[in-house]
C-alpha cells in the first residue's frame, strides 16, 4: 500500500519511571512498542487508563526521555538530534491535549496564545502573524472576534477548536491528539471529528489519535493499535479490527462499549482489573483476565505474529497472542 | 404500572451567573417508579446534576434558589422537611453516588471506618455489627477480599474499586431511591460494564429505584428502563428506552442519537453534529429553547413554550415538548 518511508516510525520504545515511596522501584509505562504512521494517515491508539498511551505520546515528542528504542521522523532519530534541530522537528509535530482549559493559559487572550508559536518558530513577519491566526481560526470554524477573548469565555468545543488552531499554525505534518475529544459532549464531539477528517483531507495532516473510546476511533482511524499494560497487543487496519479483531482483549474491549440500542444484548463482562504496572504478570500481560488463557500464556511472552489471509498484505494485521501461533 | 416512589412536581432552580439570574432547572415534573432505572440524560449544562442536588437538598443557599410544589419520597414531602429531618432521610431513604468517588471519600479514613460510620449512624448498629455489615456490603458489590479493602485508604484503590465502595456505602441502608450522577463516566469501559451490572443487580435485589444521570446514550440503552431527555433545564422528551431509541419524537433527541458514534462491523456510520450552540442559561430564547438549532422550527416555536404532552395525544407514557415532533420512525435518523 505504502512505498514511501513512514512519516513517523516508532521502534521498540521503552519508557520507565522511577516511583518513590512505599513499594518504590521502576514502573515500565511503555514496554517495547513499535508502529509506523504514514503521511496523511490517521493512526488510532486505544487502551484503558494506565495502558501507556500518554507516556508513548510524550516520549515521541521527547518530553519524556525513552529508556530504549527509537523514534524516527522522516527517518531521522529524534533522540540523536541537537537541541536546535529538535526544535525544528517539533514544529512539524504538534500536540493537542484532552483538557483545553488546562492547556490554554487562562491569562492570555486567544490572540496571544495563537501568535506565540509563530513568534517562537519565527514564522512570517510580525505584522502578518495576526492575519495568519485569523486564517487558522477560520479553518477550525471560529470567527475572528474570538481572538480578543480569553479561554474561560469560550465553550468547551470552542476551546478545543482553539487548541487545534494553535496546533495547526506551525503547519505541522503530524498532530498527536491525546484524548482530544473525550471530555466533549457528543454533539460537539461530532463536529471536532468532522474537523479532524477535514484537516486530514484538505491539508494532508497525519494524526496519532489517542482515545479510550473505540467508537470515536472508528470514525477517524485508518489503522488502529491496541495497548494493554504498556504493550502493544494488536495492530490492524481499522476496517479489519472492527470486523475481525484477533486478540481476546481487543474483542473484550469492543464488547464492553455500551451500544446505544436497547435491543442489543448487554455485554459479557470481562472480570477483574488490569494488574499494577509496577508488578506486571509474567508471560502475556493479559493472561490474568483472558477468557481463553492457556498454560503457556502464564510463562511465555507472546511474539509479534502476522495474520496471513488471502487478500491481506502480510504487514497489515499484527497480533501478540499465543492463540495465533502457527 | 408500578407506583411512584419519588414524585417531583414543578421543581425549579435558579442560580446567579455573570449575566444575571438564570433558571437552570425549569418546572421539572417527573416520577420515579418502584424498581425502575430512570435515565436523566443531557449534555453538560442542561441542568441534570443540579436537579440531583436539588432533590437531595444539597443546593447551597443563597447561591441557588430551589422551588418546588412537591418532592414526594414515599409519603414524605422533602420540600417541607427541616434540615435535621432531611439529614435523617439522606443516606438512609435516598442516597447518592457521584462521578468521582475520590472526592466523595475522605482520604484520611480507612474504607472500613467510613463505611461503618454510615451504617452505625443510619441503622443504629454497634461497632462490631457495623463492621460485619460493612464486609457483607463490600462482598455484595463484588469485592472478593473485603477484609483487606476495609483496611485500605481511598488512594490505594483503583477508580472502579472506589466506585464500588461508594455503591456499597450508598446502598448499605437499602434506600428507596438511589441517585447516581455519572457513576461510570470516569471509569474504563471494561470496568464501566462491571459497575453498571452491579448497580442494576443491587437495585433489583434491594428494591431500590435508581435515577441514573448520564450523558452517555450507550449507558442509557444498556442500563435504563425509561429516560428523560433534558435540554436547557427542561424535559423535552420522556419515553421508555425502546421508543426513545427507535422512534424519538423530539428533534433534539434525534439530533443527539445521530451525533453518537457507534461501533459497526460493516460500513462506518458517520456522526452528524447538531448545528449551533447551547444558549447561555441567563439568555435563553423565548418559546422552545431548542428552536434556534432545530431544522423544524417556525415562528410558533420562537414564541410559545411547548408543554410536555403525550405523543399522538394518547394516554401514552411517551411524552414530548415539541410543536413539530417527528412522527414516523423514518424521520428519526
Amino acid at each position: 500500500m505504502h512505498t514511501n518511508p513512514p512519516l513517523l516510525s516508532v521502534r521498540d520504545l521503552v519508557v520507565k519511571y522511577r516511583v518513590k515511596g512505599g513499594r518504590g522501584g521502576l514502573l515500565t509505562a511503555v514496554n517495547g512498542v513499535s508502529f509506523d504512521i504514514h503521511a496523511g494517515s490517521i493512526f488510532g491508539l486505544v487502551g484503558e487508563s494506565g495502558s501507556g498511551k500518554t507516556s508513548l505520546a510524550h516520549s515521541i515528542m521527547q518530553l519524556v526521555q525513552p529508556c530504549a528504542g527509537e523514534v524516527l521522523f522522516h527517518g531521522e532519530n529524534l533522540a540523536h538530534m541537537k537541541q536546535a534541530s529538535l526544535q525544528k522537528t517539533r514544529r512539524n509535530i504538534q500536540l493537542v491535549f484532552q483538557d483545553p482549559l488546562a492547556s490554554l493559559s487562562p491569562r492570555r487572550s486567544i490572540a496571544q496564545t495563537l501568535i506565540e508559536p509563530l513568534d517562537h518558530f519565527r514564522i512570517d513577519v510580525a505584522g502578518k502573524r495576526h492575519a495568519r491566526a485569523c486564517r487558522a481560526l477560520e479553518t477550525v470554524g471560529l470567527e475572528p472576534d474570538v481572538l480578543q477573548r480569553f479561554p474561560h469565555e469560550l465553550s468547551s468545543g470552542q476551546r478545543q477548536r482553539v487548541a487545534l488552531a494553535r496546533a495547526l499554525l506551525p503547519e505541522p505534518e503530524l498532530i498527536i491528539a491525546d484524548e482530544a475529544v473525550s471530555s466533549l459532549d457528543v454533539s460537539v464531539q461530532a463536529r471536532i471529528i468532522e474537523l479532524i477528517l477535514d484537516l486530514r483531507q484538505n491539508l494532508g495532516i497525519a494524526f496519532l489519535f489517542i482515545a479510550h473510546d473505540l467508537a470515536v476511533i472508528q470514525q477517524l482511524a485508518d489503522r488502529v493499535g491496541v495497548m494493554y499494560l504498556g504493550k502493544m497487543i494488536e495492530i490492524a487496519p481499522a476496517h479489519r479490527l472492527f470486523r475481525q479483531a484477533a486478540h481476546p482483549y481487543t474483542r473484550a474491549l469492543l464488547e464492553a462499549v455500551p451500544v446505544p440500542d436497547p435491543a442489543h444484548a448487554n455485554p459479557v463482562v470481562l472480570q477483574g482489573e488490569p494488574p499494577s504496572a509496577l508488578t506486571p504478570p509474567a508471560g502475556c500481560v493479559f493472561h490474568t483476565r483472558c477468557p481463553q488463557v492457556m498454560e503457556q500464556c502464564r510463562v511465555l511472552e507472546p511474539l509479534d505474529t502476522q495474520i496471513n489471509e488471502p487478500g491481506l498484505k502480510n504487514t497489515a494485521h499484527h497480533v501478540w497472542c499465543h492463540l495465533w501461533k502457527e | 404500572m408500578n407506583r411512584a416512589v419519588l414524585s417531583v412536581r414543578n421543581l425549579s432552580v435558579s442560580v446567579q451567573t455573570g449575566l444575571g439570574l438564570a433558571r437552570v432547572v425549569d418546572r421539572l415534573s417527573f416520577s420515579l417508579r418502584e424498581g425502575e432505572v430512570l435515565g436523566l440524560v443531557g449534555e453538560s449544562g442542561c441542568g441534570k446534576s443540579i436537579t440531583a442536588a436539588a432533590l437531595m437538598g444539597l443546593v447551597p443557599s443563597p447561591a441557588g434558589i430551589v422551588t418546588a410544589d412537591q418532592i414526594m419520597l414515599g409519603d414524605k414531602n422533602l420540600v417541607q422537611l427541616d434540615e435535621a429531618s432531611l439529614r435523617r432521610v439522606r443516606g438512609s431513604e435516598i442516597s447518592m453516588i457521584f462521578q468521582e468517588p475520590l472526592t466523595a471519600l475522605d482520604p484520611v479514613f480507612s474504607i472500613g471506618s467510613q463505611l461503618s460510620t454510615v451504617i452505625r449512624r443510619h441503622r443504629g448498629e454497634n461497632r462490631h455489627q457495623a463492621r460485619r455489615s460493612s464486609v457483607e456490603m463490600l462482598e455484595r458489590v463484588g469485592m472478593a477480599d473485603a477484609h483487606r479493602i476495609m483496611q485500605s485508604y481511598p488512594h490505594q484503590l483503583s477508580g472502579g474499586m472506589r466506585q464500588r465502595v461508594m455503591i456499597a456505602m450508598a446502598m448499605a441502608c437499602r434506600p428507596r431511591v438511589l441517585i447516581a450522577d455519572e457513576p461510570t463516566t470516569a471509569l474504563d469501559v471494561t470496568t464501566q460494564a462491571q459497575v453498571l451490572e452491579q448497580l442494576s443487580e443491587l437495585g433489583q435485589s434491594f428494591g431500590t429505584a435508581i435515577l441514573l444521570i448520564t450523558h452517555d446514550l450507550g449507558v442509557v440503552a444498556q442500563a435504563c428502563d425509561r429516560a428523560l431527555i433534558m435540554y436547557c433545564g427542561r424535559i423535552v422528551e420522556e419515553a421508555p428506552v425502546e421508543a426513545l431509541f427507535t422512534a424519538p419524537t423530539h428533534p433534539y433527541t434525534a439530533g443527539l442519537l445521530a451525533a453518537v458514534p457507534r461501533i459497526s462491523s460493516a460500513q462506518v456510520q458517520r456522526v452528524q453534529a447538531i448545528p449551533g450552540l447551547v444558549p447561555h442559561p441567563a439568555a435563553l430564547p423565548d418559546g422552545c429553547h431548542f428552536a434556534d438549532r432545530c431544522p423544524r422550527a417556525d415562528s410558533q416555536c420562537r414564541t410559545l413554550t411547548p408543554q410536555l404532552q403525550a405523543v399522538d395525544g394518547q394516554k401514552s407514557i411517551h411524552r414530548h415538548a415539541c410543536h413539530h415532533p417527528l412522527s414516523s420512525p423514518s424521520h428519526a435518523h
